[in-house]
C-alpha cells in the first residue's frame, strides 16, 4: 500500500513530463526472497533492460536499495540512483551517489496528538513488530514516553498475529491508545500491514493512531504522519530535476519525507473530540466522505501490499509523457458507473431471451472502461456442486475447456462457493492453496482476474468473472464495490432467468409430451374450458365424435359434450366430476356413427390436482381394437356354439331314447283309441283318455326337441338372473338317459333354496352339460362303482358353487395346470375345446372355474357363480359393452 | 288279430310307455300286468300267469338284458319281446341275431306286436 502510494505520487509529479517513460517492477513478497529468487530476478531484468537505455533508477524499500544500486553499477554505470527508505542502516556503505529519503516510522507525533485531543488517555500500548527497525523503534519509543510517565502506562505487544491481536487488545480497559509502528511481521513470519490492524482495531472499538497516512480514512485517527503519496511527488521533483538539468547530489544525500498533518472526523465523532481541540494546521479529512475522496486509497488485495517491501522503478528518456494516471482513473470510474447504471436497468428489464444480447453489451461496456479482454458469467448447479458458463465474452475467443470448474480451479472455485472474491492483478497474488489453480491459469495466460461470487440468501447463485491476459490490472476499490452493485443485478436476473427457464423448461416438456402422443389430448380447467390441446386424432373431422370436433382451445369441453347430445351428455357427467375433482379418473368408450361406418373411441380422464382443478382428458380411436374384441367374441360364440353341437352329439344315443319314448307312447295310445273306436259299441271314454295321453306324450318329445333347439342355436340369451338348482336338473334329464346306457350312476343332491345367480341359461347348462359328459366319460373306464355327484351350494362371498364329482382316475398332476388351456383333451375324439370353453364362458359370468384331484379318487370340478344382486347389475355388467 | 286274449306282462320304467301299451292291449281284449323295474317284476314272476313278457332293455337298476337272462333260467318262465328306444342298440343287435328272442324298436306299431307276440 504505501507502494502504491509512493508510485501515485511519484506517476502524479511527473506525467507532464515530456519523453518521459516510467517502468515498473514489483518484487515478490520478502517472506519468499530467497538468494535464487533474487538471483533469477537480476538474471530477468538485466534482459529486459540490456538494451533500452535507462538514466535513472528509483528503489523504494530497504531490501532493494542494494538491489537497485547492484543492477544499475552492472547495467547502467551512469545512471542516477533515487531512493526511498525507512532506515540509514539500509544504504550500502559503498554506495557512490544517490538522492534519499528517509521515512519516519515513529509513531510518536500522533502518539502526542492523541493525547493532546484525549485526555483521558490512561495507557498507551505500542504493537510492533520484529524486524530490526520496529526494534529501534520501540527503544525510541520507550524513551519519548517516558515524558507521560505520570499519566499513561506503556506497554507493547510484540509480533502478535492479527486475530489475537484484537483479543489481546480487548483486554485492556478504556482510555487505550494503540500505536503502530511499521507494518508488521509476527512471531509466524507472517506480514499484516498496519492499514489492516488499524481497521481491525478500529472495528474493534480502539483508538488507533500511525506513524504514517497509509491508515488514515482506514480506522487510525490521523496525526503528525508520514505522507506517502507527498513522498513520492517529492521524489518525482527530484526525478525531473536530475534528468532536466543532468544534475544529481554529488555523494549519498538523505532528507526527512513529507509530512502531513490531518486527522479523520469520523474518528474524532466515534471518542466524542470536539473538532475545537484539534489544531489549526491539521486538515480534517472525510468530513463528508464521498465515493471520490474513497477514491485516493487504491486497494491492493495482494499479499505484498506491504510497506517498504520491494519495488523498483526504472525510467527511460525516450518516448512520450505518460497519461495523467490519476485523472484516467477517475474517468475509468465514471465511465464505469454510467455503464453499469444503464446495463443495470437493461438487465433488470432483459428477457430471458435478450439476457444473452444485455450480456454482451456489458462485457464490452466492462471491457472499455476497466481494460479487461475477458467476461464470463456462470451459473451454479447444487445438484452438482458446479459452476457452468453460461456467457461468455467476446465471442471470438474460444472459451478454455475444462473437465469441471470445481476440479480444475479448487480455490477459486472454493473461495466462490463460499462467498468470497477472487481478485488478483498478477497471479503470484494467489495463495500457496491455490497452487493447482495457478498451474492451470498460467496455462490460459491469464494476467488478472476479478471474479464475484453471485450469492442468493447466502447461498451460491452463480459467479462473475472478469480478466486480463494482457495487462496486470489494478482492481480499483471503487470500480470493485461498482461491478457488485452489478452483481447484485446480476444475482436477481440470473435467479430470475433461471426460474423462467425451468418453468419454460416443464412447459416445454409438458407441450413435447402431449404433442408425442398418439390421439387426441386436452388439458381443460375447473369449468371444463379447454387450456391446451395437442395435434389432433388422424381422423377427418367429419370421422370425430361431434364433441371432439369442434374442440379447440378457448372452448369449454363439457358444453361441446352436452351439446352433442347422446352418449356425449353421458360422457359430459361423467366428465365433470373428474374435472372438478370428485372422482380421479375417468375412463370411457364412445361409439359412433360416421359415414364410413361405426368408430370407437376411449377417453380417458385423469384430474388435476391443482387450486384450479380441471383435467387431462385423452381420446384414443379404438376402432380397431373393438373390431378385433367383436371379431374375437364372434369367434369365441362360434367355439361355443361348436362345443354345444359337439356336446349334444355325444348325447344322440340319449336324446334319441328321450323323443323314441313319448314317440312310442303316442303310437300304443293312437291304435289303442282307433281300436276303442272303432268296435260296434265304441269306447268314447277311454279313446278320449287315451288322446289326453298323446297330447302330453307328443308335448314330452316337443320339450325334447325345443331344448336340443336350444343347445344349438347360435345366438345367446343374454347375462340375467338364474336359478342355478333348476338348470342343473334340466341338464341333468339330457344325460340322465347316456349315464344309464354307460352305466354310471348320477346323483344329485338337490338345495331348492338357493337365489338366483348371473350367467345366461343357454352357456350355463352348456357347461354344466360339459362337465357332466365329462365325468360320465372319465367314469366309464372304471370297472366299478362309477358314480358322479352334482351339487350345487353356496360359496364364499356371498357367490354360489356347482361341483361335479367324479369317482373316475383323476387328473395327473402335469395336466392339471393347463387343463383349462385351449386344445388340451384327455378325450380320445373330443373336441378339447370343452374345458376352455367352460373357462371362458364362467369367466364372462364373472366367476371362476377350478379343479381338483380329491383323494378318495377322480376329480371334482367346481363353478363359481356370482349371485344375483338386482336389476342394477345386468345393466352394470352390460356398460362396459356400450355407454 | 290275436285268436285269443293273452295275458300280458309290461316292464318298462317309463309311465306314458306303459300307460299307451296297456292301453292298446287292453283294446285288444288282453290281461295286462306293469312293471316299473326288472325287481319289481321279478319279484312276482312266481306267482304270475302270462303268455309273454314285454321288457325294455334300459332299465334302472338290473338291465333288461339281465333280466332275460335271469328269465331263461327260471322254470316256466314265460317268453320275452324286448323293447328299446335307442335307435341302434349293439346289445340288442348280438342278442337278436343269436336268434333268442324278439327285439322290438321303439316307436313300433300294433301289427309289429301282434307278430312278435304270436311268434312267441
Amino acid at each position: 500500500l504505501a507502494n502504491r502510494h509512493v508510485l501515485d505520487g511519484i506517476q502524479e509529479a511527473t506525467r507532464d513530463a515530456l519523453g518521459l517513460t516510467l517502468f515498473v517492477e514489483f518484487n515478490g513478497p520478502a517472506t519468499l526472497e530467497t538468494e535464487a529468487v533474487a538471483e533469477s530476478r537480476r538474471k530477468l531484468l538485466r534482459q529486459r533492460y540490456a538494451n533500452q537505455p535507462i538514466d535513472l533508477l528509483v528503489a523504494i524499500g530497504d531490501r532493494l536499495l542494494p538491489e537497485t544500486e547492484r543492477l544499475r553499477k552492472d547495467l547502467f554505470p551512469s545512471a542516477k540512483l533515487v531512493f526511498l527508505v525507512a532506515s540509514r542502516n539500509s544504504v550500502p556503505a559503498e554506495m557512490q551517489q544517490g538522492e534519499g529519503l528517509l521515512v519516519d516510522m515513529n509513531p510518536l507525533p500522533s502518539i502526542r496528538l492523541a493525547m493532546s485531543l484525549m485526555p483521558e488517555i490512561s495507557r498507551v500500548v505500542v504493537i510492533s513488530g520484529t524486524s530490526t527497525i520496529d526494534e529501534m523503534l520501540r527503544r525510541s519509543l520507550a524513551v519519548s514516553l517516558t515524558e507521560y510517565a505520570s499519566k499513561v502506562q506503556v506497554s507493547f505487544l510484540v509480533g502478535i498475529p492479527l486475530p489475537e491481536l484484537v483479543e489481546k487488545a480487548r483486554q485492556f480497559p478504556k482510555g487505550t491508545l494503540f500505536a503502530l509502528t511499521s507494518s508488521v511481521a509476527d512471531r509466524s513470519g507472517r506480514v499484516t500491514s498496519n492499514t489492516d490492524q488499524a481497521r481491525e482495531l478500529s472495528t474493534a472499538g480502539m483508538m488507533v493512531v500511525e506513524a504514517t497516512d497509509l491508515s488514515l480514512g482506514e480506522g487510525a485517527l490521523g496525526g503528525d504522519v508520514t505522507a506517502y503519496r507527498r513522498s513520492g511527488h517529492e521524489i518525482g521533483r527530484r526525478i525531473r530535476r536530475i534528468l532536466d538539468t543532468g544534475q544529481a547530489a554529488s555523494g549519498v544525500v538523505i532528507e526527512s519525507t513529507r509530512r502531513r498533518k490531518a486527522v479523520d472526523w469520523r474518528q474524532l465523532k466515534r471518542f466524542g473530540i470536539p473538532e475545537s481541540r484539534v489544531p489549526r494546521d491539521f486538515e480534517i479529512l472525510y468530513r463528508h466522505p464521498t465515493i471520490w475522496e474513497r477514491h485516493r486509497v487504491a486497494i491492493v488485495t495482494a499479499i505484498g501490499g506491504l510497506l517498504f517491501q520491494t519495488i523498483l522503478i526504472s525510467f527511460l528518456l525516450s518516448e512520450r509523457r505518460r497519461r495523467a494516471a490519476a485523472q484516467a482513473k477517475m474517468k475509468r470510474q465514471l465511465e464505469l458507473e454510467a455503464m453499469v447504471a444503464k446495463t443495470s436497468a437493461d438487465l433488470s428489464a432483459a428477457t430471458p431471451e435478450q439476457l444473452p444480447a444485455t450480456l454482451r453489451e456489458l462485457s464490452a461496456g466492462l471491457s472499455a472502461c476497466l481494460g479487461i479482454e475477458r467476461v464470463s458469467v456462470w451459473i451454479y448447479e447444487p445438484e452438482q456442486g458446479e459452476y457452468v458458463r453460461i456467457h461468455f465474452w467476446p465471442e471470438s475467443q474460444t472459451p478454455w475447456r475444462f473437465t469441471t470448474f470445481a476440479q480444475t480451479f479448487p480455490y477459486i472455485h472454493n473461495e466462490l462457493v463460499s462467498g468470497r472474491h477472487v481478485v488478483f492483478t498478477r497471479l503470484e497474488e494467489l495463495p500457496l492453496d491455490a497452487a493447482q489453480d495457478v498451474l492451470e491459469l498460467r496455462k490460459t495466460g491469464m494476467a488478472s482476474f476479478l471474479g464475484i461470487p453471485l450469492t442468493l440468501s447466502e447461498k451460491p447463485i452463480g459467479a462473475f468473472f472478469i480478466a486480463s491476459f494482457t495487462r496486470a490490472i489494478r482492481w480499483e476499490r471503487d470500480a470493485i464495490s461498482t461491478l457488485q452493485v452489478l452483481s447484485d443485478i446480476l444475482v436477481q436476473d440470473i435467479s430470475r432467468t433461471m426460474a423462467e427457464k425451468r418453468a419454460r423448461l416443464s412447459e416445454e416438456q409438458s407441450r413435447a409430451m402431449l404433442a408425442s402422443l398418439p390421439g387426441f389430448v386436452l388439458m381443460v380447467d375447473g369449468t371444463g374450458q379447454i387450456l391446451k390441446q395437442n395435434n389432433r386424432l388422424d381422423l377427418a373431422e367429419d370421422e370425430l365424435p361431434r364433441a371432439l370436433a369442434g374442440a379447440f382451445v378457448g372452448k369449454n369441453f363439457l358444453e361441446l359434450c352436452r351439446a352433442a347430445g347422446g352418449a356425449s351428455s353421458h360422457i359430459a357427467r361423467g366428465l365433470e366430476e373428474v374435472v372438478v375433482g370428485n372422482k380421479t379418473s375417468l375412463v370411457m368408450e364412445h361409439g359412433y356413427e360416421t359415414p364410413d361406418g361405426p368408430r370407437w373411441v376411449e377417453m380417458r380422464a385423469e384430474s388435476l390436482c391443482s387450486e384450479r382443478q380441471g383435467a387431462v382428458v385423452a381420446t384414443t380411436d379404438i376402432t380397431e381394437r373393438k373390431k378385433a374384441e367383436s371379431e374375437n367374441a364372434q369367434n369365441r360364440q362360434t367355439a361355443w356354439h361348436l362345443n354345444r353341437v359337439a356336446a349334444l352329439g355325444e348325447l344322440t344315443a340319449s336324446l334319441a331314447h328321450e323323443i323314441n319314448q313319448p314317440l312310442a307312447a303316442i303310437l300304443n295310445s293312437a291304435e289303442a283309441a282307433a281300436a276303442l273306436l272303432s268296435r260296434p259299441c265304441p269306447d268314447i271314454a277311454e279313446s278320449l283318455e287315451a288322446i289326453g295321453d298323446i297330447i302330453d306324450d307328443d308335448k314330452r318329445a316337443s320339450a325334447v326337441i325345443r331344448k336340443m333347439r336350444s343347445m344349438l342355436k347360435r345366438s345367446y340369451e343374454g347375462i340375467q338372473a338364474v336359478n342355478l338348482e333348476a338348470t342343473v336338473s334340466e341338464t341333468l334329464r339330457l344325460v340322465i338317459n347316456e349315464a344309464r346306457l354307460r352305466h354310471v350312476t348320477l346323483r344329485h343332491l338337490a338345495s331348492p333354496d338357493l337365489p338366483p345367480i348371473v350367467a345366461d341359461p343357454t352357456q350355463l347348462q352348456q357347461v354344466i352339460l360339459n362337465l357332466i359328459t365329462n365325468a360320465i366319460e372319465a367314469t366309464e373306464t372304471m370297472p366299478d362303482n362309477r358314480q358322479v355327484e352334482i351339487k350345487a351350494c353356496f360359496a364364499e362371498d356371498g357367490m354360489q358353487v356347482l361341483e361335479v364329482r367324479d369317482t373316475g382316475p383323476g387328473i395327473s398332476a402335469d395336466k392339471l395346470a393347463t387343463i383349462f388351456e385351449p386344445f388340451y383333451t384327455s378325450k380320445r375324439d373330443g373336441l378339447g375345446l370343452g374345458l376352455p370353453i367352460c373357462r371362458s364362458i364362467v369367466d364372462s359370468f364373472g366367476g371362476r372355474i377350478t379343479v381338483e384331484n380329491l383323494p378318495s379318487g377322480g376329480a371334482a370340478f367346481r363353478v363359481f357363480l356370482r349371485a344375483f344382486a338386482g336389476a342394477s347389475q345386468t345393466s352394470q355388467q352390460a356398460a362396459h359393452v356400450a355407454i | 288279430m290275436l285268436k285269443a286274449p293273452m295275458k300280458v306282462a309290461i316292464v318298462d320304467d317309463d309311465e306314458s310307455v306303459r300307460r299307451g301299451l296297456e292301453r292298446l292291449l287292453h283294446a285288444h281284449l288282453c290281461t295286462v300286468s306293469t312293471y316299473a323295474s326288472a325287481e319289481e317284476f321279478l319279484e312276482n314272476v312266481r306267482r304270475l300267469d302270462v303268455d309273454v313278457a314285454l321288457i325294455d332293455i334300459y332299465l334302472p337298476g338290473l338291465s333288461g338284458i339281465e333280466l332275460l337272462k335271469r328269465l331263461e333260467s327260471e322254470v316256466g318262465a314265460p317268453p320275452v319281446i324286448l323293447m328299446t328306444a335307442h335307435g341302434e342298440s349293439e346289445t340288442a343287435d348280438a342278442l337278436l341275431d343269436a336268434g333268442h328272442t324278439f327285439c322290438l324298436r321303439k316307436p313300433f306299431t300294433l301289427e309289429q306286436l301282434l307278430d312278435a307276440m304270436l311268434a312267441a
